[in-house]
């Protein structure tokens, strides 16, 4: 069964994309609202979705909000808010069965984009303002999630060092700002800046999964046309990352027993759609499977390690390695972290691992089909990079790439910057 | 020992699957799905890191294993004779991997191409165990490392810690990998003894959801699989008492917020396990949901936030109603969950809402027919639990209100409770 794919503008600068196909029980409705990452909104658009989902003008208690959302088979609300490049992305999102799994054949997807628009568009509103007891909840706990990403030392990690590589530009700010932007946030500010929000932000609407696409379109339409008016949309983009002259390395210490290892790596401007496939490609035999340079080498022959891999920005153009291993085994495993990169530029690339890694990202994006929110995802970044291409296209690109293109890309990739997170010195 | 077969219906959703029991002993589960592009397909053992002392009928005496070795087991038995079974599967492009639970070893494989190749490779290597000293010694590294990762982590050192307190002897209360000092008692002998007790395809299933031809499945399985004799397994559990052992654990790590898990100790259920667990999520979500005037005053006030949850844990010896998340007073939760526990046993569940609920879970039982990863799951999970099928959304339609008020009754006893806290560390030193 093939997935439709249709996406078409219904307002200006607002999308509406269906991704659907009928082999899925149910489906899952999003706002996107994209708008350039800064220091100035980040945390007021970080906070926007957690006002946001807890009810609206027609539904304000938010006991009675999640007894008519049982009431529809436990449709799903949520609102989140992520970095995309140098933007930043606020959802609101709905799921809900299919209406023909319902008992009484209700139309609950009908009533879920209905549910959704209002939650973006017509919020609780108390003496002009979002309800100020809401607002100043939420922004404690932003607050609080901010304070709490010390607490996943790996990803910890892996945001120092790209806040070292890309230290001054929007790609290192974090999607829900920092402790003093989300701590001097104000009631009247947060309101202006959804209205902002509204007039301004590229705005994609996405319905994927089973069930009436075209009566959840009309919905989306006949709401965003009568609520909003809109000012020149912002138009989505990311600088590239520019390679450094000089490495930098920060090391810090904290309370912790394993050590991690991140390494930023920039990375060439691939000029074509296939360049930057050759270099996902180059990424994955690097270290993005399990029978990649890096896990066979610095994890089952070294055995440093419990997890080293690689992964690829296709939009920013960098790459990152992540490790957690022992403070001793630091310089080790960075040395052979490198030696397998020098091993790959220089084509030393067995005919296994070149066909392997093939066969596996076609088994990835084929697979990509059988996922709501794989589908969801994979449209959405494709739509966001503005190249919009099917995953049976993007098989056609990776299959056509050859040993040539991925050396190639390899040799674009450039060690930029190391940051190594150690256990406090009594250790 | 002759293959049967038998064809069941997932009936809301309108659904088929086989159960088939092969001559080789071997339980295994079907459910073609041809309109989805790939198949996911789960070999899995009922066998976890608590099965910590067993014999089988054809042993004289119980052997005592290391903490952790279902685990390791997992880990070794990838590496074959011949090669490492990821590098076997390089060659399909399938997605391989495989996981340990308290209850069972489960290796699985994602693929959209080469499906039988795949499941060829997958029965291959998990019936030829090959261990020797050097890839044990070689392992140890590796776990080594995959343990110090989890004693950084506050979600998973605040959880085990839930189950120290709540277990004088159980071994749920051992943490999953065991520890760098458990695993290092681990012999190639002692792979073989444990591997040649559980591995045996009667205590095993195959579950296979997604885009294949259910023969291809026979066919390989009459192929590879050799008859294993059906020899009884005999696990043996100390003796757990009803109450808890501690009331509180706390531990230091360097985070911002402390972390809690609150649980309260339930009798186990001896049979219709999933449907158990079932009434518990039903009966939390009644009390202490986001539709609840609870939740709604307790998150007001900031005593707790988004990140509350609950959970019920169930399996062989265990079962567990748990409350957690991170918020500034853990012990403020816990006497607010116990008044409103006190609250409802006077005043009762209310009846009005018992129907919004089983929406609810009506749904999400619908959702989770939404992935062939899902219903392989969900299938192996059935067999496991309950050794007969397991239609989730017939089972929620059957439940009943005056089934929920009896079992709450008897659970949610404060007395048998306890709360695990993670804190952010006082001092320099902190670590514990």
């Amino acid at each position: 069964m093939a997935t439709e794919f249709k996406r078409q503008q219904i307002l200006d600068g607002i999308y509406f994309t269906e991704v659907k196909n009928d082999k899925f029980t149910s489906n899952r409705i999003s706002v996107n609202l994209v708008a350039p990452l800064s220091l100035d909104t980040a945390s007021a658009y970080a906070l926007l979705p957690l006002i946001l989902k807890k009810g609206y003008r027609e539904c304000p208690d938010f006991s009675s909000f999640n007894r008519a959302l049982n009431m529809l088979y436990g449709a799903a609300v949520d609102g989140d808010v992520k970095t995309f490049g140098d933007c930043q992305i606020i959802t609101l999102s709905i799921a809900t069965i299919n209406d023909k799994y319902t008992i009484d054949n209700e139309e609950v997807s009908l009533e879920a984009a209905k549910i959704l628009s209002s939650l973006v568009l017509d919020p609780v509103i108390e003496n002009g303002f979002f309800k100020e007891s809401v607002f100043e909840t939420e922004k404690q706990f932003l607050i609080d999630s901010i304070k709490a990403e010390l607490n996943d030392k790996g990803s910890l990690a892996l945001s120092k060092c790209k806040q070292i590589m890309c230290s001054g530009e929007p790609y290192s700010i974090s999607c829900h700002g920092t402790l003093e932007t989300a701590e001097s946030l104000s009631l009247t500010d947060v309101f202006d800046h959804y209205n902002t929000l509204l007039q301004t932000a590229h705005i994609e609407i996405m319905f994927a999964g089973s069930g009436n696409a075209d009566a959840v379109r009309e919905v989306m339409f006949s709401s965003f046309s009568s609520c909003i008016e809109r000012e020149k949309p912002f138009e989505i983009k990311t600088k590239i990352k520019k390679p450094s002259d000089q490495i930098k390395r920060v090391t810090e210490r904290y309370s912790i027993v394993q050590s991690k290892l991140s390494m930023g790596f920039s990375v060439e401007n691939p000029e074509s759609e296939k360049e930057k496939h050759a270099l996902r490609y180059a990424v994955a035999l690097l270290g993005g499977t399990p029978f990649s340079k890096l896990f066979l080498n610095v994890r089952e022959k070294l055995s440093l390690c419990y997890y080293c891999s690689a992964s690829f920005d296709s939009i920013k153009n960098v790459m990152f390695v992540n490790s957690g291993v022992e403070e001793k085994n630091k310089n080790k495993a960075e040395e052979e972290i490198l030696n397998q990169l020098s091993i790959l530029k220089s084509g030393d690339i067995s005919d296994d691992e070149f066909l392997n890694t093939k066969k596996l990202l076609n088994n990835v994006l084929t697979s990509t089909e059988d996922s709501i929110s794989k589908l969801e995802r994979y449209f959405l970044a494709r739509i966001f990079s503005g190249e919009i291409i099917t995953p049976e296209k993007e098989l056609e690109i990776i299959n056509s790439l050859t040993r040539e293109d991925i050396i190639t890309a390899a040799n674009k990739i450039k060690l930029d910057t190391v940051y190594f997170m150690a256990p406090k010195e009594e250790e | 020992m002759k293959t049967v077969k038998e064809e069941l219906l997932f009936s809301k959703v309108d659904k088929k699957y086989l159960r088939i029991k092969h001559k080789s002993g071997l339980t295994i589960l079907l459910c073609p799905m041809s309109e989805y592009n790939s198949v996911y397909a789960l070999f899995g053992t009922k066998y976890g890191s608590i099965n910590t002392k067993f014999k089988t009928s054809a042993d004289d005496d119980f052997t005592c294993v290391p903490d952790g070795i279902a685990h390791f087991l997992e880990h070794k038995l990838f590496e074959g004779e011949v090669e490492d079974a990821f590098v076997s599967y390089s060659r399909t492009g399938a997605n391989a991997n495989a996981y340990t639970s308290f209850d069972r070893t489960c290796y699985l494989f994602s693929a959209s191409e080469k499906f039988e190749e795949s499941l060829e490779i997958l029965l291959n290597f998990v019936t030829h165990p090959y261990f020797t000293k050097e890839t044990v010694d070689k392992e140890q590294g590796i776990i080594g490392q995959e343990i110090k990762m989890y004693e950084d982590n506050p979600s998973w050192c605040v959880f085990l810690n839930l189950l120290k307190c709540l277990y004088w002897q159980h071994p749920v209360r051992i943490d999953i990998a065991g520890s760098v000092e458990s695993i290092s008692e681990i012999t190639p002998e002692l792979l073989y003894k444990t591997y040649n007790t559980f591995y045996n395809l009667n205590n095993m299933v195959l579950s296979v959801a997604g885009n294949f031809e259910p023969d291809s499945v026979l066919k390989l399985c009459d192929k590879l699989l050799k008859q294993s004799e059906n020899v009884e397994i005999e696990n043996v559990f100390p003796d757990e008492p009803s109450d808890v052992y501690l009331k509180k654990l706390e531990k230091e790590l360097d985070i911002s917020m402390p972390y809690f898990e609150i649980g309260f100790k339930e009798t186990p259920d001896k049979q219709n396990i999933l449907r158990g667990q079932l009434l518990n999520e039903m009966l939390i979500e009644m009390i202490f949901g986001e539709s609840t005037d609870f939740y709604k005053k307790n998150y007001d006030e900031g005593i707790i936030n988004s990140t509350f949850g609950t959970e019920v844990m169930a399996g062989d010896g265990y079962l567990i109603n748990i409350f957690g998340g991170e918020s500034e007073d853990p012990e403020k939760v816990y006497d607010v969950i116990c008044e409103e526990i006190d609250r409802v046993k006077k005043e009762g569940l209310c009846e009005e809402r018992f129907e919004e609920i089983r929406r609810q879970f009506y749904g999400k039982g619908v959702f989770s027919f939404n992935s062939v990863e899902g219903i392989a799951t969900a299938m192996l999970s059935a067999h496991f639990a309950e050794k007969n099928e397991f239609d989730v959304l017939s089972v929620t339609e059957g439940i009943t209100f005056n089934e929920l008020c009896e079992r709450f009754e008897e659970q949610f006893v404060s007395e048998r409770s306890s709360i695990s806290v993670v804190v952010p560390t006082k001092t320099e030193k902190g670590q514990d």
